[in-house]
């Protein structure tokens, strides 16, 4: 991989641990001979730093064996970055407010180039909304990328269904080469399979702070977002906040009224999001045209099961028991009913055997 | 003079018999206790002092040796007192009745009566299968005593009357009572019709029972797992006499033996959580004790909430989970204890426990979760064939006035499903219950259908179950097929075995 003597400026600059954003922003500038506000951008930085620390970092910016180093490192480690200057940076992303110098990769690069779309749910997430959750971004990874995080519950299932096609981007909180999250081995796969991207140089640790920096980054690269649970404070809602701040679409899944889980999904809804009850409303608004939906072909449900599953249709969720005594059937059978429905794919257990149809 | 009594010496639940010698002569007035005696066998001579002196005897005054052979055997306990006092009376001529072939065991008190002591129920299978006939134990014991058969027993109360009856006073031995009769005195505290709701996990314990499966019961506080784990031993065939004397065996000798002096009820027994693994299995520094498995023997062991057993504790059942019995070896000698018994586990599904709940809004991260689960490892998780829900109970439901089934009536069809297995197992050493079940077996008696297979497969696929549930599924699938008094295994009985099965998922939470 070879970069452009701008990229290398960039790469270099996003490696100063100490700056932040904007001080990257003006050394780039200060050190830039053709730059209009070169000047300014010096004086402020002398300002902000003082004359010393400002030298220091302006002789390490351009030391060539400090520059050597930064790239050789990134080899080594086996990440690659696209920055700003780069042809294949992402136009979306590029056009808002404080896009990343550098995204560092992992994976397949291509992928940066195609029509993006973030899923995003919180850890919390219903089973059933799971199952929902894996099916839509299975479909929908056929025609888009899904954009997603790497956290247990609704990234996860995002994740494992975009996987079938391996059009799939995550998008860390923290440097590559920092445990961020504990699922090492749908973070292996992804890798292999998908694109992990990051805004942070392979070292930089995790924070607090830099969940809500990458949530900009999952909408920014996104001509939408779905969320698919949340709750009111959570972290999907700041994704969706930057999705609606960069006019992007934001989809959301009707909950039942009280369910902890679907508190901000609800409230989005309420303050203008598309509400989100199949995938047809996603793919309109992408302007994608599917041809004749596969459905997957299992045996038709008969005798008990074909019971159960009308009888779960009309209810929603309910517990084994109560389902044997609806249909006044042998809980055993009821139980064997059940377990063959969910091989079959059909339903699904939301725990303390209650059951739901998907 | 010298005179010999026999006594009894027990080392783990077997015994050897102990030859009391004493030998007075002139000399120094002295008493020595020689032949490996412990801490409260040398103190006997206090209480043999008074006890002959109180029971209108004559303690000699001369230089007397008492020993206990053989020599190489460590004596413990007050047992040895009778035979001690009965010694010496003999040996200063007091008296002149043979002794011979009478084995004796009992603590003295001061005034001359004779106090219960531990294991007296092994030693006399012991000592019966050495051929000895005639035994004095202390009347507290006559209880245990009396079940066994062929052997003459007297249970007297002093030493007085012990003195009276070697001199030939005649007293009745010990009337050999009935087990049936015992089992008909006494009953379990609890039964599955009080448990209200949770047919889903009365149907698992009735599995878990008919194929000698453990369990675990997964659920929010105060669903009612413990009452549910109370049932177990209610729906289990009801013990036979060679049972109930190896339980008694083991409860007689931890000197846990109620009144009846036999367990005519299958034990359950209930180790806290900070329980060491020592006290679950067995063990101790000078005298090798049995442990909560060997105590739950032919019976259940529930440990409540499991994560919270430390490690070392979970991964020492391991092993006596597999083989059904535990050895125990120490410095001063390895004992092997029977431990075939059924584990029931019960734990929350998550650590704040409403993982699931339909009221509660559960707090914990899947991290958390994750973490929870893994304090229970893989290897003692595969002894566990069967993993179920139990859910909470809305008051409704447990206001009810519907009666759900008595124990008798799952009992009834347990006994079926255990005839059958029986049956098939015949020809099998080491198996007796579809749990016993190794590769081998699970080849040969569970042949399953393409039908069958197709299922498993899928289900497999599906739900992301672990290699490891395999076997797990057949063995359950198996019992149920045994409940159905199915000859082969069908597909609906695979399809229930799998709904068993929530902690194996490997699926992300």
């Amino acid at each position: 991989m070879s970069y452009s003597e701008s990229e290398i400026d960039l790469i270099v600059a996003d490696s100063i641990g100490q700056l932040y954003y904007n001080h990257k922003k003006m050394l780039l500038a200060a050190t830039n001979p053709f730059a209009e506000d070169r000047q300014k951008c010096e004086s402020q930085l002398i300002k902000i730093f003082g004359d010393g620390v400002y030298n220091k970092v302006k002789a390490q910016f351009s030391d060539g064996k400090y520059r050597e180093s930064v790239l050789a490192d990134l080899k080594r480690r086996g990440i690659e970055c696209s920055t700003f200057k780069s042809a294949d940076y992402p136009e979306l992303l590029k056009h808002t407010p404080s896009p990343p110098f550098v995204l560092y990769l992992r994976g397949r690069r291509e992928l940066l180039s195609t029509r993006m779309f973030a899923v995003v749910g919180s850890r919390r997430t219903p089973a059933q909304i799971l199952e929902e959750c894996k099916r839509y971004c299975s479909e929908l990874s056929s025609f888009v990328t899904v954009v997603t995080g790497v956290a247990d519950g609704g990234d996860s299932a995002a994740i494992s269904g975009a996987l079938s096609t391996g059009n799939v981007v995550c998008v860390l909180p923290g440097g590559h080469d920092t445990k961020c999250y504990p699922n090492v081995n749908l973070y292996k796969k992804v890798e292999s399979a998908g694109l992990i991207v990051s805004e942070f140089a392979p070292t930089v640790p995790v924070q607090r702070h830099t969940f809500t920096l990458r949530n900009r980054i999952i909408a920014g690269l996104s001509e939408g977002v779905l969320v698919v649970s949340g709750n009111e404070k959570s972290g999907t809602m700041s994704t969706a906040g930057y999705a609606t701040d960069y006019n992007r679409d934001v989809f959301a899944f009707p909950y039942n009224v009280g369910a902890a889980a679907g508190k901000g999904c609800n409230r989005l809804i309420k303050t203008g999001a598309n509400l989100c009850d199949s995938i047809e409303d996603i793919f309109l608004a992408l302007g994608i045209e599917r041809k004749t939906q596969t459905v997957e072909t299992y045996d038709e449900a008969d005798g008990d099961e074909a019971a159960v599953l009308n009888l779960l249709k009309e209810q929603g969720e309910m517990h084994a028991e109560k389902i044997a005594s609806e249909l006044k059937l042998k809980l055993t059978d009821v139980v064997t009913a059940c377990s063959m429905l969910e091989i079959k794919g059909l339903i699904v257990r939301t725990g303390g055997n209650s059951y739901t149809i998907i | 003079m010298l005179s010999k009594i026999t006594s009894y010496a027990l080392i783990g639940l077997d015994g050897v018999p102990v030859e009391v010698e004493t030998d007075i002569n002139k000399g120094m007035v002295s008493y020595e206790l020689v032949g490996l005696p412990d801490t409260a066998v040398k103190e006997s001579k206090e209480r043999v002092y008074s006890a002959i002196r109180n029971s209108l005897l004559h303690f000699p005054v001369n230089k007397i040796t008492v020993n206990l052979a053989p020599a190489d055997v460590r004596k413990e306990g007050g047992q040895y007192d009778l035979p001690i006092a009965v010694s010496l009376l003999a040996a200063s001529g007091q008296l002149t009745a043979n002794a011979d072939g009478i084995v004796m065991l009992g603590e003295l008190a001061l005034d001359g009566s004779l106090r219960a002591v531990n294991g007296i129920l092994p030693v006399l299978i012991s000592a019966k299968s050495r051929g000895y006939k005639k035994f004095i134990v202390p009347a507290g014991n006559a209880g245990e005593a009396s079940y066994i058969e062929g052997i003459e027993v007297y249970a007297l109360k002093t030493l007085r009357e012990t003195f009276e009856f070697l001199s030939g006073t005649p007293f009745e031995p010990v009337k050999v009572r009935s087990f049936e009769a015992a089992k008909s005195r006494t009953s379990y505290g609890c039964d599955l019709s009080y448990v209200r709701g949770q047919a889903m996990a009365k149907r698992a314990l009735e599995i878990a029972v008919a194929g000698g499966h453990n369990i675990l019961l997964a659920g929010p506080p105060g669903t009612g797992k413990t009452m549910l784990a109370r049932c177990i031993p209610t729906i289990m065939p009801d013990m036979t006499f060679e049972e109930a004397l190896e339980v008694t065996k083991i409860l007689s000798v931890s000197g846990e033996l109620g009144e009846e002096g036999i367990v005519s009820l299958r034990p359950f027994r209930t180790p806290h959580h900070t329980a060491s693994a020592v006290s679950l299995c067995g063990g101790g520094s000078s005298r090798i004790r049995a442990g909560e498995i060997s105590k739950a023997h032919r019976g259940v062991l529930f440990l409540d909430e499991l994560p919270e057993y430390t490690r070392s504790a979970l991964e020492a059942l391991r092993q006596p989970l597999e083989d059904g019995k535990i050895t125990v070896t120490r410095s001063g000698g390895a004992i092997t204890f029977p431990a075939d018994f059924i584990l029931c586990a019960s734990m929350n599904p998550c650590p704040c426990g409403n993982l699931g709940s339909k009221e509660k809004q559960c707090n914990c991260t899947a991290a958390q979760i994750r973490r929870y689960r893994s304090k229970i490892s893989g290897p003692l998780l595969d002894r566990i064939d069967l993993q179920v829900e139990v859910d909470a109970v809305k008051y409704e439901e447990l206001a009810g006035d519907a009666d759900g089934e008595k124990s008798s009536e799952v009992k009834a069809r347990v006994e079926r499903a255990r005839a059958i297995q029986r049956e098939r197992f015949s020809a099998e050493e080491s198996v007796t219950v579809n749990a016993d079940m190794g590769e081998a077996q699970i080849k040969k008696y569970c042949r399953l259908t393409s039908d069958c297979e197709n299922i498993l497969r899928t289900a497999f696929e599906r739900l992301s179950l672990s290699a490891r549930a395999r076997s797990r599924i057949i063995k359950v699938a198996r019992t149920i097929a045994d409940l159905d008094a199915s000859e082969e295994i069908r597909p609906k009985h695979i399809l229930e075995a799998t709904s068993y099965r929530n902690f194996d998922s490997t699926k992300q939470l």
